[in-house]
């Protein structure tokens, strides 16, 4: 598969996970890393103190050109953005239909994919885009807890069913679409999971590790996770190239154990969070690792969960508000009466106006930031 | 991450057990495992206060329920999924007759409690930085209340001007698969009610198991879980009567359907968490769903709802509160359904209640 640059951009497009590991016992896998922690934790370069504002005016301005009404739907959830295909992707509900569907930002028009009977609908636990190929895991409404992971061809309508899991703990996955195969975590037992790498121009799935493991992520030049090492405490990042996928030596600054929560990534950052008010990311362009902490007038209502990561734009579900932070600055703001999903170059903003299900689009660059709160 | 359980209260009474009868509730489903650290630091308990992030130069606003529309629209959502059945309605009547009134229990337990309360310091003083730990002792164990109904602590504490406070070392289970649960093909883990008055009873050194809770409570399998009267007579009888010697907790339904009584809300949490140095037990309703802006259906933290588990009927411990950030800190026994659930919580306020509705709690 050819990717241009900007593609490739969206190859790494923004994901979020989280450890997946059960309760018992420790893998004596060894890391897919080649490197060794080092004997101290390495100090932040940079310590963030979070802060919110309301949305830039430039911001709100550019989004109220570019939005696309739906009023034959209830709702359109975004779960994926292809800033190429210039399209968020997510689920949607209309009468007794769920599905999985696009919004195309370019015609302006929503397209279904999927179609399901309420009965039949399980809904999406995650997705992941990637021009030509859009992936999601999604769960089975017959089994609380079961899943299947499905490949849908942007440009054929093919779709495939990659993978399925029914196990106890085999926790939810998340699954991540890259140049030309998908990475997932999947369980194999309630204590430990397995890395699998499935390819579609073989159609064959492959294991890169396994253990007490997180599920994947596209972070810099590399698929990154996160590790359970011998009986430590704390899990280790482990990284590999992520077109050959052999392992790679960890930067200096991330050798080191970190309580991670949540996992997200962008063509710049790794980022994780540490508990709810606390994350940290590391800069693969600069070199540099900076936290990131919530202050506790937003601790209640901007919660650490489910990131997203587009560039240096994070976006996150508290279970209470959409929140969007410019990791470079610290300064976010909370999406009001709507959502926000990113990825690549593009930030997509829902329900900002109005009561009809809608979404809105920006073009980010590299001079969008958020300057103040 | 990892949280050891706390020993709990040693003080407590013991009080003889009743029985009563049983309706529906479920509780989780899935998978995962994850749970939240604390070190120990100046305070009894620290936990809450190292969960809680730093004070910033701003006071918070309370937070309004503004949005009428779209906690219509939830309220609806949990319609749909059968929150009011008769069935449940039902349920919810028994545990309020079974429980004494609002008066009866303000004026059994209030004016005792309340007398006894020094003024409260600020949070940051009481439990801020290691620094000041020697030299605010003398505050700190002044600021550490000792009512008559909570010996072992409750910490009392100002935060931007407005009251703090929670019990001290609350403890936490994660909920088990029963033998049931692994057994049964869609893996139920339906142990919430009794993981969260297992919880109670720890935390008040009354300790009974998540099993004996259950049995007690006549928990059962999905679809019924542990019913509102179930854990009703859980909290009164394992967790109300042995530490006060009578029937302490009333069941406090909140409507499906908005508006929710924020102010009652709050003053049963304090009066619970802060005067009388009881856990408070929420029974939510979570449901899977967006509203038409794309923003999900409020969930308790770390919570994944699908369309295949809704509507998610869990009870959970609900420990403490901070009005100067309008935040509850909970206990959360779900840390074995999902690997993003932590043991210890603060959210908001107001979103707790939401959650809420539907159900309600036992205070």
């Amino acid at each position: 598969v050819v990717i241009s640059g900007k593609r490739f951009a969206s190859t790494y497009a923004a994901i979020a996970l989280l450890m997946s590991w059960g309760t018992a016992g420790c893998s004596t896998t060894v890391p897919a890393s080649s490197s060794n922690p080092s004997p101290s934790p390495q100090p932040a370069n940079h310590s963030f103190s979070v802060c919110f504002g309301s949305m830039p005016a430039e911001w709100a301005s550019a989004l109220s050109t570019t939005t696309v009404e739906l009023p034959q739907l209830q709702w359109f959830a975004t779960e994926a953005v292809d800033d190429v295909g210039n399209t968020a992707y997510g689920t949607y509900h209309i009468g007794n239909k769920y599905g999985v569907g696009a919004v195309s930002f370019t015609n302006r028009r929503f397209r279904v994919i999927s179609t399901k009977a309420k009965t039949n609908w399980g809904g999406v636990l995650w997705m992941s885009s990637s021009d030509p190929w859009l992936v999601w895991a999604e769960s089975d409404p017959k089994v609380p807890g079961a899943w299947t992971l499905e490949a849908w061809n942007i440009k054929t309508d093919e779709l495939r069913k990659v993978s399925s899991s029914r196990l106890l703990a085999g926790q939810y996955t998340f699954p991540v679409v890259g140049q030309d195969y998908i990475a997932w975590s999947q369980a194999i037992t309630n204590a430990s999971a397995e890395i699998r790498i499935y390819r579609f121009i073989s159609q064959t799935t492959s294991v890169l590790d396994s253990g007490r493991l997180s599920p994947p992520v596209f972070a810099g030049k590399y698929l990154v996770w996160s590790k359970y090492v011998g009986s430590d405490p704390t899990p280790t990042f482990q990284i590999v190239d992520a077109k050959t996928l052999t392992p790679q030596k960890l930067p200096p600054l991330l050798t080191q154990p970190e309580p991670v929560t949540y996992l997200a990534g962008s063509p710049e950052y790794l980022l994780w969070t540490e508990s709810q008010t606390l994350m940290a990311a590391y800069d693969f362009t600069a070199g540099k690792l900076a936290t990131y902490q919530i202050s506790r007038q937003d601790q209640g209502r901007n919660a650490l969960q489910f990131p997203m990561l587009a560039g240096r734009i994070l976006t996150w579900w508290s279970g209470v508000e959409n929140a969007v932070v410019d990791l470079s600055t610290g300064h976010g703001f909370d999406v009001v009466n709507g959502a926000a999903a990113a990825s690549g170059s593009l930030l997509v903003v829902s329900g900002a106006k109005g009561t009809v299900p809608n979404l809105s689009a920006l073009r980010l660059t590299p001079t969008t930031d958020i300057t103040r709160c | 991450m990892l949280m050891s359980n706390h020993p709990g209260r040693a003080w407590a009474k013991k009080g003889s057990l009743a029985a009563v009868a049983a309706v529906l509730v479920q509780c989780l489903a899935i998978a995962g495992h994850l749970t939240s650290a604390a070190s120990a630091n100046s305070c009894a308990d620290p936990t809450p206060y190292e969960l809680l992030a730093p004070a910033g130069t701003m006071p918070t606003a309370p937070i309004t329920p503004t949005d009428t529309l779209m906690l219509s629209e939830l309220g609806q959502a949990k319609a749909a999924a059968g929150v009011n059945s008769q069935a449940a309605l039902a349920d919810m009547q028994i545990a309020t007759a079974m429980s004494p009134s609002r008066a009866e229990k303000l004026q059994k337990t209030g004016s005792q409690s309340r007398a006894t309360s020094p003024s409260p310091i600020s949070i940051d003083q009481l439990c801020g930085s290691a620094g000041a730990r020697g030299s605010l002792l003398g505050q700190v164990q002044g600021g550490m209340v000792t009512t008559a109904l909570a010996t072992d602590g409750t910490t009392h504490c100002v935060d931007h001007g407005q009251l703090c406070g929670w019990l001290n070392n609350i403890n936490h289970q994660s909920q088990i698969c029963t033998p049931h649960c692994l057994a049964d093909p869609k893996h139920i883990n339906y142990y919430c009610g009794p993981a969260t008055v297992a919880e109670a009873t720890t935390t008040e050194g009354v300790a009974v198991s998540q099993a004996t809770a259950a049995s007690y409570m006549g928990t059962s399998p999905p679809p019924t879980g542990t019913t509102v009267s179930g854990i009703t007579k859980g909290m009164q009888n394992l967790v109300g009567v042995p530490v006060m010697g009578y029937i302490y907790y009333v069941w406090n339904s909140e409507p499906w359907n908005p508006p929710y009584n924020f102010t009652v809300f709050k003053g049963d949490i304090q009066f619970d968490t802060y005067d009388a140095g009881m856990p408070v037990a929420g029974d939510g309703v979570e449901v899977y769903g967006f509203y038409p802006n794309g923003q999900p259906y409020p969930h308790l933290l770390g919570h994944q709802i699908t369309a295949a588990d809704s509507p998610v009927y869990h009870i959970f411990l609900i420990g403490g509160f901070d009005w100067g950030v309008s935040q509850i800190y909970y206990t959360d026994s779900a840390t074995s359904v999902w690997s993003t659930v932590h043991a210890f919580n603060w959210l908001d306020a107001y979103t707790t209640l939401v959650i809420l509705g539907g159900r309600g709690y036992l205070w």
